[in-house]
């Protein structure tokens, strides 16, 4: 399994825009309404639900990285999508550094093996500080998407 | 609950064969019962209960192996309901530390 799995392709954010943590987690929630895969008016409902598992603690894993995510009964397969932020959002993470790297998974209730093997997908290239540059050095979704159907 | 402490790797599911065992080695086994498994903030939890002792402390899923002090290393075990896994620690404070964290992976209900 790869992130490619759940990642949706046409909802990556190369350039997120958004500069604090509410808003740059509602613009990636809207690029997957563009992209097809949820209905706009879900938005609030899942931004909502993302800030308060964050309020329970960051999802910000350090080295620049963060995995927010909820359960939504809107999707019937965990998706997800990446962005990349250049100036960096301020996550609270476990190292207290700006986060660059999000990548945003939304499950559906009731299936935690997968959202588990997703956050493993997640985690585990992540481990190399080589892959995380070479996502935030990415200028494009497509380079995104060929470092993520790439590796491991 | 079961807490099981021993010094018998071979029944220690998951735990690597070792004829030679420390004596400051001590190990436990735990099924996890929470219906979410061990998603992000559990194991950010563990990690930092880990954190509290003086003792590595090694948790083991199968032929898996993590470091108790480490979450992203946690996540990567994939534990999911009924799983059981292996805690090991080596230390002054080992058996504390297998206690502590037995009894936290074994709670059905993982508020923290």
């Amino acid at each position: 399994m790869r992130m490619s799995s759940f990642i949706v392709r046409d909802a990556i954010v190369p350039r997120l825009r958004e500069t604090s943590k509410e808003s740059v987690l509602r613009e990636l929630v809207a690029s997957l309404v563009t992209a097809g895969q949820i209905r706009e008016e879900e938005i609030a409902e899942i931004v909502s639900g993302v800030m308060r598992r964050e309020a329970l603690g960051s999802t910000g894993i350090g080295r620049h990285i963060a995995i927010p995510h909820s359960k939504h009964v809107g999707v019937n397969q965990l998706i997800g999508t990446l962005g990349i932020s250049p100036i960096g959002i301020p996550f609270e993470s476990i190292d207290g550094e700006p986060v660059h790297v999000l990548v945003l998974l939304i499950s559906p209730p009731n299936k935690p093996g997968e959202h588990l093997r997703a956050l493993e997908c997640v985690v585990r290239p992540m481990k190399d500080d080589k892959f995380v540059d070479q996502l935030r050095s990415a200028k494009t979704g497509d380079e995104l998407w060929a470092l993520i159907d790439g590796g491991e | 609950m079961a807490i099981m402490l021993e010094t018998d790797p071979a029944i220690c599911n998951g735990c690597v064969a070792d004829s030679e065992i420390s004596p400051s080695i001590r190990r436990g086994t735990v099924v996890v019962k929470n219906p979410q498994g061990l998603h992000m903030r559990p194991a950010n939890r563990v990690s930092e209960l880990a954190r509290g002792f003086r003792s590595s402390i090694v948790v083991r899923n199968g032929a898996k192996s993590a470091d108790g002090r480490s979450m992203i290393n946690l996540v990567l075990l994939i534990v999911e309901p009924g799983t059981e896994l292996c805690v090991e620690a080596e230390g002054d404070d080992a058996e504390a530390a297998v206690n502590t964290l037995v009894e936290y992976l074994g709670a059905e209900d993982w508020e923290c």
